[in-house]
C-alpha cells in the first residue's frame, strides 16, 4: 500500500502536481461546508415560522367567502388544498366558538377544540398569533375577518423535521463537491498528456482508411511542425490520384453522346435531311429536302443562306433565335415550326428537328436534322380555328347566356354570359353532361324542374321554359331565368347538338314581386295594407253571408301617440309604431290578419271568432299596449289604445259599412275615456251621430285641402247715441262658409261642431285669419272697415297662435286696431286663465275682443269682471223673440245694462225686423247685427267696395 | 482522513439540545345545552363581505330580541348557490327575490313579509354618461350585463323591456351574467358592457359608496314594477320563533333603532305579505316565459 502511494507521488512531476491540487481542494471545501451548515440552520428555522404564519394568513383570507356563505364543502376543499403543502402537521378553520368547520383530518369536523393552546387562541384578540414554536413544530393562528367582524380562525401547524433533513443534505453535497474538485484536477493533467500526441494519432487513422480504399479523405494539419508537413505531402499524393480517375470518366461520357446523335440523324433520312458543318459553315441539303421546295438537286448550293433566306419574314427572327439558343446549349432539344418559301413563291409549313455534335467543352461542331412538310395539316387547323373564332366572338357578344351541347347533351361551348350565370368556365364545363350544369328549380314549389336539354333531346322540338324557373349555379346561388332550348340538325336530318339560350331575370322578377308586396303591405310596419285589409273584409263579409259564420273586426286607434311625434319627431313615432305593432302581433293568432290602416290606426280581422272571444283578444291588446314602454333619447312614453269592435255577420252589408262602423265604435271607446273597447251596435244613437260627424270631419279635411271654404261679412251697425251714420268705419263680422264636393253650401251648424270635435278648428281659424287679413290688405279697405273674427275654444289653448297673428299682421300691414276677435262665453270660461292671458296679449297689440253668444252659457255675470273684453254680444236666441217675449226682453235689458255698466259696448244679434230694432234702440243697445240690418255678403266684395280710387292713371 | 473530517462535521451539526414536546390540538363534542342556530340567507344582492356589513346589524338586532335560537347570517356565492340552498331547504329563513319567493313555496317555505316598497321593485338600465346610446335599438349587437338569469328586477324585467323594444333575447344583444348587482354596474362603468341592468336599492348603495364612479353613469330607462323581495321561513322552524322574527321585522319602522337598521339596508320598511301578494309576479313570469325565455335558464 505504502509502496503504491510512494510510486504515485514520486516518478513524475505531473503526478505531484495532480495530488497537490486534489488535497488543497479537499481542505478548502470542508471548511466552507461547515460554515454554511451553521448559518443555514438558523435561517431555515426562522423561515419555517414565517412560512406557517403566511400559510395561516393565506388560509384565513381564502376561507372568508366559504365561511360567510357557510359553504363547508368549499371550505374543506380549501383546507385540503393547504394540507397538500409539504410539512403540514395540522390545518383547520374553526368558528369563533371553537367548532371545527374544516380540518385536514375530516373526522374531527363538527367537534370543538378543547386544549389549552386552542382556548388561548379563542379568547385572544383577532390578530395573527404564534401559538407554539419548537424545534419540531411551528403553530400559528390567523383570524378570519369580514367588515371588522371575527367570523372564525384559520390555524396551521408546520413540521420542522425537514429542516434536519435539509441540513444533512447540505453536508452530503459538501463532501461530494470536495471529491469532484479532486477528480477535476486529476482529469486536467490527463488531458494535457493526451493533447501532445493528438496530431500523429490522426495521421495514422487517415493512412489506415486510404489503405482500405476510401477516397476524398485528407489528413488534418493541426500545427506547422514535422507532423504537419508530413500530413501535407500525404494529402498532395491523394489529390493527384483522384484527378486521373475524373478524366477517365469524362472520356467515357463523350463517346456515348456521339453514338446517340448518329442514331438520330439516321432515323430522319426519309424526310428532307440537312447537315450543317459549323466549322466550315457549309450545309449538306439532301435531294428530298430540295424537291420538297420544288428544286432539282443541282439548283441549290451548300450555303446556310439557302435555308435562312427561304424563311418567311415573319418567322425568320424567331426560328434563327431558336436554332442559336439550341446551339448555345440553352435548349435541350431543337424542334421548330415555320413557313418556308417554295420555288413557286408560295410557302410550305415545315416542322424542323435537329441535333448537334459538340466538343469536350460543349461547343457545337456539327448540326444535323430533317424538314417535314406539314402544310396540309396546318391549313385544316387554321380553317377550323377561324370558323370557331367567328362563332365564339358572335356568341360572346350577345347579352344572353348560350350553351351548346353535342347530341348526347355533353357541353361543347358556353359563352361569357353563360359562364357567368352558371358559374362554370367554358374549360371546366367542356365535356361535362348538361344535367350537371343546368339544374333548375320551380321558384314557387322549390321542386326540381326537368332538365330542358334532356327534354328537347327527347322531343326534338323547341322547349320554352316556364316563367318561374330558378337556375342553381355551380356555387349554389339561385338565379331567376327565362330560357329556351332548340335542337340542331345535321345535313342528314340527324340531331347533332342542342343550344340553350337563357337570361337572368332576377331583378325583373323581384321588382314584380315588390310591387305586389307594396300594394298589400304597409311599408313601415310590414303589416298588411289598408287595401289588403279591405279586400279581406270584403271576402269575410261574403263568407258570413254564405256560411252564417261570425268573424270580428277590431279597429284600433292609439291614444296619446301624437305626443311622441310632437316631442321627438316622426322618426321616433315611426320607430314606436314598428315596435308596438310587433308587440301587438304577439297577442294574436297567426291566422288573424293585422293591418295598419294609416297613421296610428290599426285593424285586426279575427276569422271565425264570435264577439265574446274577440272582446277577450281586444282586452289582451289593450293590456299589452298599456304595459308597453317606449324609450327615445332621455324620454319614455306610454300610450293607450281605443278599440272599436264590429261583428262581421249576416247583418253586415259591406266592407265600407263595417269599417266605418268600426271607426264609430272606436271613437265611442275613445270618448268613454281611452284604453277601452266599444262593441258597435247600430241602434246606438251616439254612435250614429258620431258617424255623421265622422263623415263631416273627413269632408272638412278635404274642403281645407281643396279650398272649398269662403269668407262672408255681415255688417254691425251702431244705433245708440252718438252713432255716426257716415261710412267712415264699418264693423263686419267675418263668417265662414263651406261648399260640399258638389258645390252646394253646407250650413255652419253642420260642420262647425264636427270641426270642433275633431280638433280641426285651430287650423280653420288660422285659415280665416290669414285670408281675411289678406283681403283687407290687398284692397286697402282697412281704413274703412274693422273685422271681427271668431276664434274657437281650442285656438285659445294654442300657445303659438299669438305669434301667428302677429306674423300675419306684420306680413299684411293691417292695423291691429282694425281687428276684433269674437270668443264665445262658454269657451272663455272653460279656459279662463288661458283666455285672459290671450286677450291681454292681443289687446296690448291694439286688437279688441267681443264676448260672443253671451247669455247662452247661463254663467254667472261675475265672470265678466275677469274678462277684459270690449264688446258683449247678446245671444241671438234672446233677441229674436224680444218683441213678443217679455222674459227675453228683460234678459236683453239686464245684459245690456250690466255690460254697459262694466264699460263694454253691447251688440245684439239676430236683428231681423224693424220692430226688433226699435225695441233695442229703446233698451239702449250700442250695436245691432242681423238680416234686418244687412245680409252677409262675400267679404271680398265688401272689401272691394272700399278700394280707394287709383291715385294716378297709367297714361299720366 | 477525509472520512474522519466528514464524520466530525456531521457530529457537530446534529449535536443539538432537547426541549419540551409541543401541545397537540385536542377535540370534544359540543355541549347539549347550546342554543340551536338557524341560518338566515339573504339573496346575493352584494358580495358576501358587503352583505355581512349591510345585514349583519339586522341579525344582531334580531338575536338580541330572540330567545331559544340564534340566527346566523348566511351569504351565497351567487344566485345559483342561493337558490340551491333554498331548494335543498338548508336555510331556515331567507330573503329571496320575488321570483325565488314564489319558487320557495314549492319547497315548503312560507312568505311572511315583503322587504321594501313594491314601487321600488323595478329594473334600471344604466349606461355611461359619455355613451351615445339613446335608444334600445342602439344596443343591437352589444353586450349588456345582468347579475344573474333569475334576477327578476335586474334581469327579467329589463330583458322583457328590451323585448318590447324589438330586441330578441339571445340574438340581438349579448346578455352577460356577471354574478352580482355591483358587478353588473361596474361592468358598465369600466366599459366592458354597453349597458348594465340593476334595480334601485343596489344602485343607491353603489352610488353612495362610489360617488365619483357613479357620476360617469346614468339611468337611461326604468321598467314597470312588481312586488318586492319576500321574506320566507321554512315550515319546520318552530312557529313561535317564526312569529317572533316576523313581528320584529314588521315593527322595525316603528322605532328609531329599527329605522336606523332599515336605512342601513336601503329598505323603506318591511310590509306584511303572503303568497297571494305575489300573484302579479306569476302573471309577469308567464308573459316573460312566452316572450323572452324560460325564467330558469339563460
Amino acid at each position: 500500500m505504502k509502496a503504491l502511494f510512494l510510486r504515485l507521488v514520486s516518478g513524475s512531476v505531473r503526478r505531484h502536481l495532480m495530488l497537490g491540487v486534489a488535497l488543497v481542494h479537499a481542505v478548502m471545501m470542508t471548511v466552507f461546508v461547515f460554515d454554511i451548515t451553521q448559518r443555514e440552520r438558523a435561517s431555515l428555522h426562522q423561515q419555517a415560522v414565517d412560512q406557517s404564519r403566511s400559510l395561516a394568513e393565506i388560509l384565513a383570507i381564502n376561507s372568508l367567502p366559504w365561511v360567510l356563505t357557510n359553504d363547508l364543502v368549499g371550505l374543506q376543499e380549501t383546507v385540503d388544498g393547504m394540507r397538500a403543502y409539504p410539512d403540514i402537521r395540522y390545518v383547520m378553520v374553526v368558528d369563533p366558538g371553537g367548532r371545527v368547520l374544516a380540518h385536514g383530518d375530516r373526522s374531527v369536523v363538527g367537534l370543538y377544540l378543547s386544549d389549552s393552546e386552542s382556548r388561548r387562541m379563542l379568547s385572544a384578540s383577532p390578530y395573527p398569533l404564534l401559538l407554539q414554536s419548537t424545534s419540531t413544530v411551528s403553530d400559528v393562528a390567523a383570524p378570519v375577518m369580514a367588515s371588522g367582524r371575527l367570523v372564525g380562525w384559520a390555524r396551521v401547524g408546520l413540521n420542522l423535521e425537514t429542516i434536519i433533513a435539509a441540513q444533512k443534505h447540505i453536508v452530503r453535497q459538501g463532501i461530494l463537491y470536495a471529491l469532484i474538485a479532486i477528480a477535476v484536477g486529476s482529469l486536467l493533467a490527463l488531458f494535457i498528456g493526451h493533447h501532445l500526441t493528438r496530431g500523429l494519432k490522426a495521421l495514422e487513422r487517415v493512412a489506415e482508411k486510404v489503405k482500405a480504399g476510401e477516397r476524398g479523405l485528407r489528413a488534418s494539419v493541426v500545427n506547422q511542425d514535422e507532423v504537419g508537413r508530413l500530413a501535407e505531402g500525404f494529402n498532395a499524393m491523394l489529390h493527384a490520384l483522384e484527378a486521373r480517375e475524373t478524366e477517365l470518366d469524362a472520356s467515357r461520357a463523350q463517346l456515348a453522346q456521339s453514338e446517340e446523335r448518329f442514331a438520330l440523324a439516321m432515323a430522319g433520312a426519309s424526310d428532307g435531311l440537312w447537315d450543317w458543318d459549323l466549322v466550315t459553315n457549309t450545309v449538306y441539303y439532301s435531294p428530298r429536302w430540295k424537291s420538297m421546295i420544288g428544286h432539282a438537286p443541282d439548283e441549290i448550293g451548300n450555303s446556310p443562306d439557302e435555308w435562312s433566306t427561304r424563311l418567311h419574314p415573319d418567322d425568320a427572327t424567331r426560328v434563327r433565335a431558336e436554332a442559336e439558343a439550341y446551339l448555345r446549349g440553352e435548349r435541350p432539344r431543337y424542334e421548330s415550326v415555320f413557313r418556308f418559301r417554295h420555288r413557286n413563291g408560295g410557302y410550305l409549313w415545315i416542322l424542323a428537328r435537329g441535333a448537334a455534335t459538340r466538343d469536350a467543352q460543349g461547343q457545337a461542331l456539327r448540326f444535323t436534322g430533317t424538314h417535314v412538310d406539314i402544310s396540309t395539316q396546318k391549313a385544316l387547323e387554321n380553317q377550323i380555328h377561324e370558323a370557331r373564332e367567328r362563332a365564339e366572338v358572335t356568341l360572346a357578344a350577345i347579352g344572353d347566356g348560350v350553351l351548346v351541347t353535342d347530341h348526347q347533351g355533353h357541353i361543347t361551348y358556353l359563352n361569357a354570359v353563360a359562364e357567368q350565370l352558371t358559374g362554370w368556365t367554358s374549360a371546366e364545363a367542356n365535356g361535362v353532361h348538361s344535367i350537371e350544369i343546368i339544374q333548375l328549380l320551380n321558384e314557387d314549389s322549390g321542386e326540381v324542374v326537368e332538365n330542358p336539354i334532356e327534354q328537347c333531346r327527347r322531343q326534338h322540338s323547341v322547349i320554352k321554359g316556364a316563367s318561374n324557373t330558378l337556375l342553381v349555379t355551380n356555387q349554389g346561388r339561385r338565379i331567376a331565368i327565362e330560357h329556351s332550348v332548340a335542337p340542331i340538325f345535321s345535313d342528314e336530318n340527324r340531331l347533332s347538338g342542342l343550344v340553350m339560350v337563357f337570361r337572368d331575370v332576377t331583378e325583373k322578377r323581384a321588382m314584380t314581386r315588390d310591387l305586389a308586396r307594396q300594394l298589400s303591405h304597409d311599408a313601415l310596419t310590414g303589416l298588411a295594407s289598408r287595401i289588403a285589409f279591405e279586400a279581406r273584409i270584403e271576402a269575410l263579409v261574403a263568407d258570413a253571408h254564405a256560411s252564417g259564420l261570425t268573424h270580428t273586426l277590431l279597429y284600433l286607434d292609439l291614444d296619446q301617440f301624437k305626443i311622441v311625434n310632437d316631442t321627438c319627431g316622426h322618426a321616433a313615432g315611426d320607430q314606436m309604431l314598428k315596435l308596438l305593432s310587433q308587440h301587438m302581433r304577439a297577442q294574436m293568432r297567426s291566422s288573424d290578419m293585422f293591418a295598419r290602416l294609416g297613421g296610428d290606426e290599426f285593424g285586426v280581422l279575427l276569422e271565425a271568432c264570435p264577439l265574446s272571444v274577440a272582446t277577450r283578444t281586444a282586452e289582451k291588446l289593450i293590456d299589452a299596449v298599456r304595459e308597453f314602454r317606449f324609450a327615445w333619447a332621455d324620454k319614455q312614453f306610454q300610450v293607450g289604445v281605443s278599440i272599436g269592435v264590429v261583428a262581421l255577420d249576416a247583418d253586415c252589408e259591406s266592407a265600407s259599412d263595417a269599417l266605418s262602423a268600426a271607426d264609430v265604435a272606436c271613437y265611442a271607446a275613445k270618448d268613454a275615456g281611452r284604453n277601452r273597447l266599444h262593441v258597435y251596435s247600430a241602434s246606438d244613437y251616439t254612435s250614429a251621430t258620431r258617424h255623421m260627424e265622422l263623415h263631416m270631419a273627413a269632408q272638412l279635411r278635404s274642403a281645407l285641402q281643396e279650398n272649398r271654404f269662403s269668407l262672408f261679412g255681415q255688417v254691425i251697425r251702431p244705433i245708440g247715441l252718438g252713432a255716426t251714420p257716415a261710412r267712415s268705419l264699418e264693423h263686419h263680422e267675418v263668417l265662414l262658409r263651406m261648399r260640399d264636393e258638389a258645390g252646394q253650401p253646407v250650413p255652419p251648424g253642420a260642420f262647425i261642431p264636427a270641426a270642433e270635435r275633431y280638433g280641426l278648428m285651430p287650423e280653420i281659424d288660422r285659415w280665416v285669419i290669414h285670408n281675411a287679413l289678406r283681403m283687407a290688405a290687398e284692397t286697402r279697405a282697412e281704413a274703412h272697415v274693422s273685422l271681427a273674427i271668431n276664434l274657437s275654444g281650442l285656438s285659445l289653448l294654442d300657445t303659438t297662435l299669438p305669434a301667428y297673428i302677429r306674423e300675419q299682421l306684420s306680413l299684411t300691414g293691417v292695423d291691429p286696431t282694425r281687428l276684433c276677435f269674437e270668443i264665445t262665453e262658454t269657451a272663455a270660461i272653460a279656459h279662463l286663465t288661458t283666455a285672459v292671458a290671450f286677450i291681454r296679449e292681443m289687446r296690448a297689440l291694439g286688437c279688441s275682443f267681443a264676448l260672443d253668444d253671451f247669455g247662452a252659457g247661463m254663467s254667472s255675470f261675475t265672470y265678466l269682471k275677469n274678462l277684459p273684453v270690449d264688446y258683449l254680444k247678446i245671444d241671438g236666441a234672446f233677441v229674436k223673440d224680444i218683441v213678443d217675449d217679455p222674459l227675453d226682453h228683460t234678459f236683453v235689458e239686464t245684459i245690456n245694462r250690466i255690460g254697459q255698466a262694466m264699460g263694454m259696448k253691447t251688440v245684439a244679434e239676430f236683428v231681423e225686423s224693424d220692430a226688433i230694432l226699435e225695441c233695442l234702440r229703446e233698451i239702449g243697445v250700442d250695436y245691432v247685427q242681423g238680416y234686418g240690418i244687412g245680409q252677409p255678403r262675400p267679404l271680398q266684395e265688401i272689401c272691394e267696395s272700399y278700394r280707394p280710387a287709383p291715385a294716378m292713371s297709367k297714361q299720366a | 482522513m477525509r472520512f474522519a473530517l466528514s464524520l466530525l462535521l456531521v457530529g457537530l451539526l446534529f449535536g443539538c439540545s432537547k426541549e419540551a414536546d409541543p401541545v397537540a390540538p385536542t377535540y370534544q363534542a359540543a355541549s347539549e345545552s347550546a342554543t340551536p342556530e338557524l341560518s338566515f340567507a339573504v339573496h346575493p344582492l352584494h358580495n358576501p363581505q358587503k352583505l355581512l356589513e349591510v345585514y349583519g346589524p339586522l341579525i344582531d338586532y334580531l338575536n338580541s330580541h330572540l330567545e331559544g335560537a340564534r340566527l346566523r347570517l348566511e351569504a351565497s356565492h351567487d344566485y345559483a348557490d342561493f337558490e340551491r340552498k333554498l331548494y335543498r331547504r338548508s336555510v331556515a329563513f331567507a330573503l329571496p327575490n320575488p321570483f325565488q319567493s314564489i319558487k320557495a313555496l314549492d319547497y315548503g317555505y312560507n312568505i311572511i313579509a315583503m322587504a321594501g316598497d313594491a314601487r321600488d321593485f323595478r329594473g334600471l338600465l344604466i349606461v355611461r354618461r359619455d355613451s351615445n346610446i339613446q335608444l334600445p335599438e342602439q344596443l343591437r349587437g352589444k353586450k349588456v350585463s345582468f347579475p344573474a338569469p333569475t334576477a327578476l328586477a335586474a334581469a327579467m324585467l329589463p330583458q322583457h323591456f328590451l323585448h318590447q323594444h324589438g330586441l330578441v333575447y339571445g340574438k340581438d344583444y349579448e346578455a352577460q351574467y356577471v354574478g352580482s348587482q355591483e358587478s353588473s354596474i361596474v361592468n358598465v362603468q369600466l366599459g366592458y358592457t354597453a349597458a348594465g341592468a340593476t334595480w334601485p336599492p343596489p344602485w343607491r348603495a353603489w352610488r353612495k359608496a362610489n360617488p365619483e364612479k357613479a357620476a360617469q353613469l346614468k339611468v337611461l330607462w326604468e321598467t314597470q314594477s312588481l312586488p318586492n323581495n319576500g321574506i320566507v321561513v321554512r315550515d319546520d322552524v318552530p312557529p313561535e320563533i317564526a312569529r317572533r322574527v316576523r313581528d320584529l321585522l314588521l315593527a322595525l319602522h316603528e322605532h328609531d333603532a329599527g329605522l336606523a337598521l332599515l336605512t342601513h339596508m336601503e329598505t323603506a320598511r318591511i310590509h306584511p305579505a303572503d303568497s297571494d301578494s305575489y300573484q302579479p309576479v306569476r302573471t309577469f313570469l308567464t308573459r316573460f316565459a312566452a316572450d323572452v325565455r324560460p325564467p330558469e335558464t339563460q
